[in-house]
């Protein structure tokens, strides 16, 4: 693995079974991202994309072949492990925003370093600069349903970033956005990510979103294809 | 801490419908079963305390059943060396009214020399009776307790009217007393009087109801029972008195049997309810579970955070029901110490201090430990939750569509047979449990089995129905569990009232009844007439035949059985061929068995015969044939049983014999009730009026003519059911949220393929149409099944489980129609209860449903 590598896969295959058949999804995949490198994902439907995604973010694990998530191989890890890494040093923005229905804003961001074990005020504090960071400062006790589609994906990212993460990992962030809004999600994410020094991996459709990546990688039934 | 906290805080108050529910059901089932076991065991305690008080002044009780020991009886006693004092008393119950009022009331009078029970007369500041001498210069004086004389506004100086065997008798009010020690092992309605003047008023010459014995210091205790027994016979009974309390308990087991079921089958209902909105919780909130794991939130700390998000409810809602429970249990002990009086003739104070505070809390800390128990499965299912659920675009896609094995359709069809074969009643649990467990999967792999057969109308409801099998089976729970519960509570219900019907329903009876109080339903022992005013009422031209009866109390082997002991009726008394032909005798014919009690059995020195109650057939292991020995104040005799009958009214068995035998042996001229036949032409009212205006001044009897005690009957076992009614609504109750709360989950999921369907030109009316028909395709099957099932399964559960538990016997019977109503009333409530659900189905906004999530 290259120094500065945070991500290093290495022939990732990976299957479900639909019925009595079994599928494979990913047939093998290599794949190196750089510190604080950008890089798309895209490729049609039914490619692979999200399960690479969710390999890559830790959520899931290959059926075969190795990948190392800023030097930790995931394969050996236990959910324990798991967790922490996910926890710590990666963060995640959802198509859906999936902000937690019961919590405000500002809970819903604080919500990482709470479940790290971290005071409620030491967290909150955070989490209202990073509110502060999205403009959202004025709206952090609100709950999500009393947010915009905007607003909640702002929020989203402020609670990706609130425990300092080496990589983000956004699937489609602009995918539930009006386009005005989503080139404005896409700014305050790129801004907030080159600002922190993390990598970003984005899964999208969009490609004027893929155009402002540094790299771009096109899926096709699983495979890497340019 | 404060994590957790701020999640349970968060997450119960989004969800404001369930979690209310959720409170509110366990917190009146803690409270409901916190009252139940608090007052069963107060009720104990209260005695037992009363009992120990007692104690100080008395190490041992001699007693001879009901009918009294003969007056020489503490001579002897007083002779014993080991004796140090014994002290007279006489005990009954009897209905007086107000000098100038109607209205009449029941208190326990006793008798007691007051010079000498130390209770009464002890140290100056424990007396009861200031001046026991001043107040036995008047012998028509009595002491009541101070709350007998606020309840019936009795003041010193205030008379009132006692029926006794020789009619109406005045006796003023000479002090009110606290009610302590002595006092208070006879409960709060309690009168004390002088014991001569007792004995002359309720013609006890020459008996004395109980002796208390003081020993003396270093007076062996067993070794003064043996002495006492040897002279005054074994029939005697000579216990501590502690030995009281055991008697109380075994009084009071039906009841408390009854009470605590009743709180057990309401703490299950909620379990269940608990079980299922857990179900439905995992499914509802499976995304919210997979974004926490995808946030780093590992297995053990999620399951600890829904744990104690269902634990903190558990705690507070059963911390809430357990100070209820303790709160309430004052009020209803009220109300549970008048049942025990009109039920057991056992009046018993519940003193606040026997209320045990730790018990309600104890129950509250089972019910937690039952509710996390229950939602471990769900716990364990939620920490199985992959983080990879938050990425799901599709709500959908999240739940199981696996579908449900057959195996417990091969294993109900396997244990049915069970349900109709002769085997010991514990294998009845076996198709009991499989039934309840199977029941969903028959109804399941019916739909889908039959489903391509519907009409078109009913296809499409019938897909959607089968298309989420866990769902399915999640609301084919709650029905078919609720309905197969509420259909067995029922039946067992009405085989009870048709069993008790027929006792005092489909019987030939004599026309009238003549009692002292007017209440023949009572099972306690009845404020006796004298037999001499039988001959009287023989004069009246009228009367065709006139049989007294004897309604007692004799031990056996530590039981204290029911005796019922009748008048000989002779064979040309046409409407009343024997007292007996009115008795469900189920082990010989009603004829034979009732003439040879009197002529093919004639009472012997030593024996006699009797009719045996199958509850003592069944407790004590008897048969027609068998002979058992009883007590009485002339020594040993011999029952012999020639027939078995039905009596559901003596919890420990009953014994039914002729009068002229229990006269003979028991040496008692009294009777509790007098039953008339009257000429064909008579007219019952003037005959009434007659004896009464005859009578009622000299003996203030009540005359009750027989249709009137057959309605005074059923009345009596409507009441003693009304309280499994509350249950019924319980079971309804849950069944409606259960299917109420799961459908609008349902809608809640089905938001885009509504839309979709809106979207394709489904008119609103059809929406809504769908959804209620895809309710009745669950609801009817559910019903059908549970009503078949219930069939079975309340049969054996009425002709063997009860028998086991309570010793009785009861006939099941069928009640096609109650049953149908029930099912009709259910399948409405239900029905409507699928309206809201429908009408949210069917208000979808087409385009919010079709936009990407």
């Amino acid at each position: 693995m290259q120094a500065s590598a945070v991500i290093h896969a290495q022939n990732i295959r990976k299957g479900h079974s639909q019925g009595e058949k079994s599928v494979e999804i990913l047939r093998g995949i290599d794949l190196i991202i750089e510190a604080g490198e950008t890089v798309a994902i895209m490729g049609p439907s039914g490619a692979g994309k999200s399960t690479l995604l969710q390999i890559l973010g830790a959520l899931n694990l290959p059926d075969n072949g190795s990948v190392k998530i800023l030097g930790q191989d995931t394969t050996g890890l236990s959910d324990k492990d798991l967790s922490a890494l996910r926890r710590q040093r990666l963060g995640f923005i959802f198509q859906s925003f999936n902000l937690l229905p019961s919590l405000t804003a500002v809970e819903n961001v604080a919500w990482p370093l709470l479940l790290d074990g971290k005071k409620i005020p030491e967290s909150e504090t955070k989490a209202k600069a990073l509110l502060e960071r999205v403009g959202l400062a004025h709206r952090s006790h609100h709950r999500p349903s009393e947010l915009s589609g905007g607003e909640q994906q702002r929020v989203a990212i402020a609670r990706a970033l609130v425990a300092d993460p080496k990589l983000l990992f956004a699937d489609e962030p602009t995918g539930a956005l009006d386009s005005k809004t989503g080139a404005l999600v896409l700014d305050l994410l790129l801004d907030l990510k080159t600002s922190l020094g993390s990598s970003l991996v984005i899964v999208t459709h969009d490609h004027g979103v893929a155009k402002r990546c540094d790299r771009v990688i096109n899926l096709i039934d699983g495979r890497i294809v340019s | 801490m404060r994590t957790f906290f701020l999640f349970i805080r968060r997450s119960l108050s989004s969800r404001k419908l369930p979690t209310a529910v959720l409170f509110l059901s366990l917190t009146l089932s803690v409270a409901l079963a916190g009252v139940v076991v608090l007052l069963s065991e107060a009720t104990v305690a209260s005695y037992q305390r009363s009992v120990e008080d007692l104690s100080s002044n008395t190490d041992l009780i001699v007693t001879l059943d009901e009918t009294g020991l003969p007056e020489s009886a503490l001579d002897e006693i007083l002779d014993l060396s080991e004796v140090d004092q014994a002290v007279p008393l006489i005990k009954l119950k009897i209905f007086f009214r107000r000098h100038g009022t109607q209205k009449k009331a029941i208190l326990t009078l006793a008798g007691i020399d007051l010079l000498n029970e130390a209770s009464v007369s002890g140290s100056n500041n424990r007396r009861v009776i200031p001046d026991p001498l001043e107040f036995m210069a008047n012998p028509r004086s009595l002491a009541v307790t101070n709350s007998l004389g606020e309840e019936e506004d009795l003041k010193v100086g205030s008379e009132i009217v006692i029926l006794t065997p020789e009619g109406e008798r005045t006796l003023s009010v000479g002090a009110l007393f606290e009610e302590k020690d002595f006092t208070d092992i006879f409960g709060s309605r309690l009168g004390i009087m002088d014991i001569e003047a007792a004995r002359l008023l309720f013609k006890r010459e020459g008996k004395i109801d109980q002796i208390n014995v003081k020993l003396k210091d270093k007076s062996k205790l067993m070794e003064t029972v043996g002495k006492i027994k040897l002279k005054l016979g074994d029939a005697v009974t000579v216990a501590p008195p502690s030995q009281l309390v055991n008697n109380l308990r075994s009084t009071l087991k039906p009841f408390q049997l009854i009470l605590q079921g009743m709180a057990i089958l309401a703490f299950l209902l909620v379990l269940y309810l608990v079980t299922n909105l857990g179900a439905i919780a995992i499914e509802e909130r499976r995304r919210e579970f997979g974004i926490m794991r995808a946030m780093g939130c590992p297995k053990l700390k999620l399951g600890l955070l829904v744990g104690s998000e269902y634990g903190f409810l558990a705690v507070t809602s059963a911390g809430l029901g357990a100070t209820i429970a303790l709160f309430a249990s004052p009020y209803f002990g009220k109300a549970l110490k008048r049942i025990l009086g009109v039920q057991y003739g056992t009046s018993i104070n519940i003193e606040a201090r026997s209320i045990d505070p730790v018990i309600p809390y104890v129950i509250a800390l089972v019910a937690v430990i039952l509710v996390l128990l229950t939602m471990a499965r769900s716990i364990f299912r939620i920490m199985d939750i992959s983080p990879t659920e938050a990425l799901s675009t599709v709500f959908e896609s999240s739940g199981s569509g696996k579908r449900p094995s057959r195996i417990p359709l091969y294993l109900l069809l396997a244990t049915l047979p069970v349900l109709f074969l002769e085997l010991h009643p514990m294998f009845l649990t076996i198709p009991l449990v499989v039934l309840i467990w199977a029941g969903p999967y028959v109804i399941y792999h019916g739909l889908v089995f039959f489903r391509n057969h519907f009409p078109p109308a009913f296809r499409l409801p019938a897909d959607y129905a089968v298309s989420r099998p866990d769902r399915l089976m999640t609301k084919l729970r709650g029905f078919f569990v609720g309905l197969l519960l509420l259909f067995v509570v029922h039946l067992v219900q009405s085989s009870f009232e048709m069993a008790l019907q027929s006792r005092f329903v489909n019987t030939s009876r004599p026309d009238m009844f003549v009692t002292a109080n007017g209440d023949l339903t009572s099972p306690f022992n009845l404020q006796p007439l004298h037999e001499a005013l039988q001959l009287e009422l023989a004069k009246i031209p009228e009367v065709t035949g006139v049989y007294g009866q004897r309604i007692t109390k004799v031990r056996f082997m530590d039981k204290m059985l029911t005796l019922r002991a009748f008048d000989e009726v002779p064979p040309d008394n046409k409407k009343l061929k024997s007292p007996y032909s009115h008795f469900d005798i189920v082990d010989r014919l009603a004829a034979d068995a009732g003439h040879d009690l009197y002529h093919k059995y004639p009472t012997g020195e030593r024996d006699i015969a009797v009719l045996a109650s199958e509850t003592l057939k069944n407790l004590f292991n008897l048969k027609t044939g068998d002979s058992f020995e009883l007590n009485s104040p002339k020594g040993k005799v011999t029952a012999r049983i020639v027939g078995v009958i039905r009596d559901l009214s003596a919890g420990s068995g009953a014994i039914y014999m002729d009068r002229k035998s229990y006269k003979a042996f028991w040496e008692d001229e009294l009777v509790s009730g007098i039953a008339l036949t009257l000429t064909p032409e008579a007219d019952e009212e003037l005959v009434k009026k007659k004896i009464e205006d005859q009578f009622s001044e000299s003996h203030g009897v009540v005359v009750t003519p027989d249709r009137k005690v057959r309605s005074d009957a059923m009345n009596v076992v409507t009441k003693g059911f009304s309280s499994l009614g509350i249950i019924e609504a319980l079971i309804l109750f849950v069944a409606l949220v259960n299917f109420a709360a799961t459908l609008l989950f349902e809608i809640k999921g089905r938001t885009r393929e509504y839309g979709t369907l809106r979207s394709i030109g489904m008119p609103k009316f059809r929406l809504l149409r769908m959804v209620l028909l895809e309710a009745v395709l669950l609801l009817g099957p559910a019903m059908v099944l549970a009503y078949l099932a219930s069939v079975p399964l309340s049969m054996r559960l009425i002709t063997s489980g009860i028998t086991i538990s309570l010793g009785w016997f009861i006939g099941f019977h069928f009640d096609p129609w109650g049953i149908l109503m029930l099912a009709g009333v259910s399948g409405v409530l239900i029905f409507l209860a699928a309206i809201l659900p429908a009408m949210k189905a069917s208000s979808v906004d087409v385009s919010e449903a079709m936009r990407a999530e």
